[in-house]
C-alpha cells in the first residue's frame, strides 16, 4: 500500500532531516530513492514536494550544500548543518510522542497486540 | 546505464526553462533529477524523447512551475503561522479598541480617541494587509487574488478615511472617495462577474453586492459633499464680508479720530488687542494652508480643509499659545476696566466657546479653522464697537 501524499506532507522535513542525519551528504535524486528503500516502495517522494522542501530548510539555516559537476550538469548535495542536527533530534522527538499519542487516540496498541 | 549526451542534457535544461521554472538553483536539482532517472530507467537503443515526455508529467499536476512557486511560497511564508497568530491578535485587539473608543466617546470619558486612534490604525494597517497576504496565497486563481486585494484596499482606506474624519486631519474625504472608487468601480465588478458564474457562490455574490451597495450609500449618505461644500462656502463668504466690514469701520474710526485731534497711538490696550488677533489669524490661516496671504482666499477658491482642527495648533505650538495667553490676559483687564469704569454703551468681550476660553479649557472644540477666525475678528469687532461708542458720547 502506497501512503497518501497528505500523511507524507506533514513528516516530509523530519524525514529528510533523519535521512541526512544518517547520511553525510545527499542529492535530491538519492534521497528519493533512499526512502523507496527504506520503505519498500510506500512512501514515494514527488519531486513536487522535495524540492520546495529542501529550499525551505536550506533558508531556514538548518541544511547546507555543496554542488558538483557531472559532466555538464551540476549535482546539488545536501548536508545538515550544526542546527539542523539539533532540529533533526528535536523533529524525531516530536514525531515519536506524535505517533505515541495518535496510537493511544487511534486505540491502535491494543488492536496490534 | 543510459548516457545522455550534452546535446539530450541542453534539451532537458531548455525544456526545464520553457516549462516556467525560472530559479537557477531549481533548474539545476531538476536537470539533476531528470538526468538519474534518464540514465538509470533507459536502455540504450530506446527513444530518449519519447521516454522524456512519457517522464516529465510525473513532476507535476498542471505544470512544472509548479514546483516553483511551492518553493517561493514555502520561502516567502516561511513564517506563515506567526503571520497568522498577529493577524488573529491584530483583529482581536483593533476589535476591542474600537469597543471601548466608542463607549468612551459616548460617555465623554477621557482616553476615546488613543482607543480610537489606535484601533483603526491596527485594523487599517496590521490587520487588513495580513488578511490579504494570507488569504491571498490560499488562492490559486490571479482573479481571486486581485479581488482580495481591492478589498482589503478599499477597506483600509475606508477605515483610515472615518479615522482622518473622527481626528479632524485633513485629506479625510480624498481618502473616503479613494475607497468607495476602488469598492464600487474596480472591486464589486470583478467579485460579481467572478462569482456569478459559479453556482455555488451566485447567491452569496449577490447578497454580498447589495450589502456592499447599500453600506456604502448608507456611508456617503452621512456625508454630503454638496451640502457640506455649500455650508463651508456660506461660511467662508459670511468670514470675509465680515473681516471687510471690519476694515473699512477700523479705517472710519482712524479717521474720526485724526479728526478729533487723537491717534490711534494713544488707544494702547485697543491697538494691542487689534494688534494680536490679527497676528494670531495670520498665524492660524499660515498653520494650516502655509500661506501667510489669510486674506486673499475667496469662496471659490478655499484653501481650507474642513477637518482641520486648529486647537492642534494651540495645543502643540508654545508659542502660539503664548500669544493666545496674552490676548486673553488684556482681554480680561480690558473688559474689567470697562466694567468698573462703567462707560456708557460698553460691551465686553465674550470669552464663552471661543478660542479665548482654549487656554483655560482644552477640551473646547473648534469645527474648523474658520470658527477661530471668526472669533478673533468679533474680538476686533466688539473693540471698535466700544471705541465708536465712548467717541459717539462726546
Amino acid at each position: 500500500m502506497l501512503f497518501s501524499s497528505e500523511l507524507i506532507k506533514g513528516t516530509l522535513k523530519t524525514i529528510l532531516l533523519k535521512l541526512l542525519a544518517d547520511n553525510k551528504r545527499m542529492y535530491g535524486y538519492e534521497i528519493t530513492q533512499k526512502v523507496k528503500d527504506l520503505t519498500g516502495d510506500r512512501i514515494q517522494l514527488t519531486e513536487g514536494a522535495l524540492y520546495p522542501t529542501l529550499h525551505a530548510l536550506e533558508a531556514d539555516g538548518l541544511l547546507t550544500t555543496e554542488t558538483e559537476y557531472i559532466g555538464k550538469r551540476v549535482r546539488k548535495y545536501y548536508s545538515l548543518s550544526k542546527e539542523g542536527k539539533s532540529k533533526s533530534k528535536e523533529k524525531i522527538n516530536e514525531f515519536s510522542e506524535f505517533l505515541d499519542t495518535m496510537k493511544t487516540l487511534l486505540d491502535i496498541s491494543p488492536k496490534n497486540a | 546505464m543510459y548516457c545522455l549526451s550534452e546535446k539530450q542534457i541542453d534539451f532537458i535544461l531548455n525544456d526545464i526553462r520553457a516549462r516556467g521554472v525560472e530559479m537557477e538553483d531549481l533548474q539545476s536539482n531538476l536537470l539533476d533529477h531528470i538526468c538519474c532517472i534518464v540514465e538509470e530507467n533507459l536502455k540504450e537503443g530506446e527513444d530518449f524523447e519519447n521516454f522524456y515526455r512519457l517522464t516529465i508529467p510525473r513532476f507535476y499536476q498542471r505544470g512544472l512551475w509548479e514546483i516553483e512557486e511551492e518553493t517561493i511560497t514555502l520561502l516567502t511564508f516561511k513564517n506563515y503561522y506567526a503571520m497568522k497568530k498577529s493577524m488573529i491578535v491584530s483583529g482581536i485587539a483593533s476589535a476591542f479598541l474600537l469597543m471601548s473608543g466608542i463607549v468612551l466617546k459616548f460617555l465623554q470619558a477621557p482616553g476615546a480617541s488613543p482607543c480610537l486612534v489606535l484601533g483603526i490604525v491596527l485594523l487599517s494597517l496590521v490587520f487588513l494587509p495580513l488578511v490579504f497576504t494570507l488569504k491571498a496565497r490560499e488562492k490559486k486563481n490571479v482573479k481571486e487574488k486581485v479581488i482580495i486585494g481591492l478589498g482589503t484596499a478599499s477597506a483600509s482606506l475606508m477605515s483610515l478615511s472615518i479615522l482622518f474624519k473622527v481626528m479632524h486631519w485633513p485629506y479625510s474625504l480624498p481618502l473616503g472617495l479613494a475607497s468607495a472608487f476602488i469598492l464600487l468601480i474596480l472591486f464589486l465588478p470583478i467579485y460579481y462577474v467572478n462569482g456569478i458564474r459559479n453556482p455555488d457562490t451566485k447567491v452569496n455574490v449577490i447578497v454580498s453586492s447589495i450589502l456592499l451597495i447599500g453600506g456604502c450609500g448608507l456611508f456617503f449618505s452621512l456625508v454630503s459633499m454638496k451640502r457640506i461644500q455649500g455650508t463651508f462656502n456660506s461660511d467662508l463668504q459670511l468670514f470675509v464680508a465680515s473681516e471687510q466690514i471690519l476694515k473699512t469701520e477700523q479705517r472710519n474710526l482712524s479717521l474720526l479720530l485724526k479728526k478729533e485731534g487723537k491717534s490711534s497711538a494713544q488707544l494702547q490696550t485697543e491697538e494691542q488687542i487689534k494688534t494680536l488677533c490679527e497676528e494670531l489669524k495670520g498665524d492660524v490661516w499660515e498653520d494650516e494652508t502655509h500661506s501667510r496671504k489669510w486674506s486673499d482666499a475667496t469662496p471659490d477658491n478655499p484653501t481650507l480643509h474642513r477637518d482641520y482642527n486648529p486647537a492642534l495648533y494651540f495645543g502643540t505650538d508654545p508659542k502660539a499659545m503664548a500669544k493666545l495667553n496674552e490676548l486673553v490676559q488684556i482681554l480680561q483687564a480690558y473688559n474689567k476696566e470697562g466694567l468698573e469704569k462703567a462707560i456708557p454703551e460698553f460691551t465686553p468681550v465674550k470669552f464663552e466657546s471661543t478660542i479665548l476660553e482654549y487656554p483655560r479649557d482644552r477640551k473646547v472644540f473648534f469645527p474648523s479653522t474658520l470658527s477661530v477666525l471668526g472669533n478673533l475678528t468679533q474680538v476686533e469687532m466688539v473693540v471698535l464697537q466700544n471705541e465708536e461708542g465712548v467717541l459717539a458720547q462726546k
